[in-house]
């Protein structure tokens, strides 16, 4: 059976990103990362915050996220900018989530630098807010930057992590599914038109998270296939989402959205 | 409306010429289009692919469209069967 981890932030250990790396686990499930207090102080901000729409209009987010930029870096970067001052002002009075997972991660491999990526004179977006409302769902898909993020330097590197932290859960629905199968180009000939993966690519082998909270945060491998089922409830689903992209062989790693 | 087919890049014929293995038809599509069409890039919208077609080769094309999911928004075809399309990646795999 292939299961996720709970774990508390000070109880992290290399060995437990290997094991996420490796899919020796499906996810690691980080506790309590903000307390209900923040989540609900950062969820206020939100609500007042501009969004903006991908897909015509099937998802709601704060910030820009590389893959809707595929070919377009000269606006990934101007809209990455621009969500300097937004991002600044969400968390005005709460430690931004990446500098809270930069010590997280610092802490845990001590000899490895971590920053913002860049990109001659740009910052890449630090992360990104996604609003699900009720009736919305993330199809099966993955997150691979070294294949879909050719135009962009942080496709060199060697592996990626996705982490999610969970500020606002729906009543009932968006739990996570993660798929024990990984993308491979091949997969590419059951690509849906818009975004994602026909089940084709996936096997009866998952882990299904349901029991997420408010503050946690969950890192995966994102080249696992995986999904998020539909929002049953009224209330909204809000995550923030950020990659982690490691250099092996220069001990360095870089977060981007 | 234009008619759009989407599929999978395969064998490279030229620098801007290759094999499409369709997988997907508009609806309302004005003609029809065979499992495996030769398609003419006039336009490129491909991840990884200069947008100075002067800099594309059969190797450059292969490495972006090979086995890619890609979206032909189809202009014609010419009298040896070729589509001319605007070639372009169709959506994201990824989030």
């Amino acid at each position: 059976m292939w299961t996720s981890q709970s774990i508390k932030t000070e109880n992290i250990s290399q060995k437990d990103l290997e094991n996420i790396l490796s899919g020796k686990i499906a996810a690691l499930v980080v506790t309590n990362f903000y307390s209900n207090i923040q989540c609900t102080e950062i969820i206020k901000k939100i609500e007042t915050s501009k969004k903006m729409y991908f897909q015509k209009s099937k998802l709601e987010h704060i910030g820009p996220f590389l893959m809707s930029f595929a070919t377009r870096k000269k606006d990934y970067f101007e809209k990455s900018k621009e969500f300097q001052q937004i991002s600044q002002n969400i968390f005005e009075k709460i430690e931004n989530p990446s500098t809270r997972i930069f010590n997280m991660i610092q802490k845990i491999l001590p000899s490895f630098s971590i920053c913002l990526a860049e990109e001659e004179e740009d910052h890449f977006s630090p992360f990104v807010i996604r609003i699900h409302r009720k009736g919305k769902s993330i199809p099966i898909h993955k997150d691979n930057v070294k294949y879909e993020g050719k135009e962009y330097t942080i496709s060199k590197i060697d592996q990626q992590l996705s982490c999610v932290l969970h500020l606002q859960e729906s009543e009932k629905g968006g739990d996570v599914i993660i798929y024990r199968n990984q993308w491979n180009k091949k997969d590419e000939k059951y690509r849906n038109i818009d975004f994602g993966y026909m089940s084709n690519v996936v096997t009866k082998e998952y882990c299904k998270i349901s029991n997420i909270n408010k503050g946690d945060l969950v890192i995966i491998n994102p080249n696992y296939y995986h999904q998020v089922t539909k929002i049953l409830g009224e209330t909204p689903r809000i995550t923030l989402g950020m990659f982690l992209g490691i250099y092996t062989k220069n001990n360095k790693i870089v977060a981007w959205a | 409306m234009t008619d759009i087919i989407w599929g999978n890049g395969s064998e490279i014929l030229s620098p801007n010429c290759f094999i499409l293995n369709v997988t997907h038809r508009k609806n309302g599509n004005k003609q029809s289009y065979s499992d495996v069409e030769k398609i003419k890039i006039v336009q490129a919208d491909i991840p990884g692919l200069p947008q100075n077609e002067s800099e594309w080769n059969n190797e450059i094309l292969g490495k972006c469209t090979h086995e890619a999911f890609l979206k032909c928004e189809i202009q014609s075809r010419d009298e040896s069967g070729f589509i001319l399309a605007k070639v372009s990646h169709s959506g994201v795999g990824g989030y």
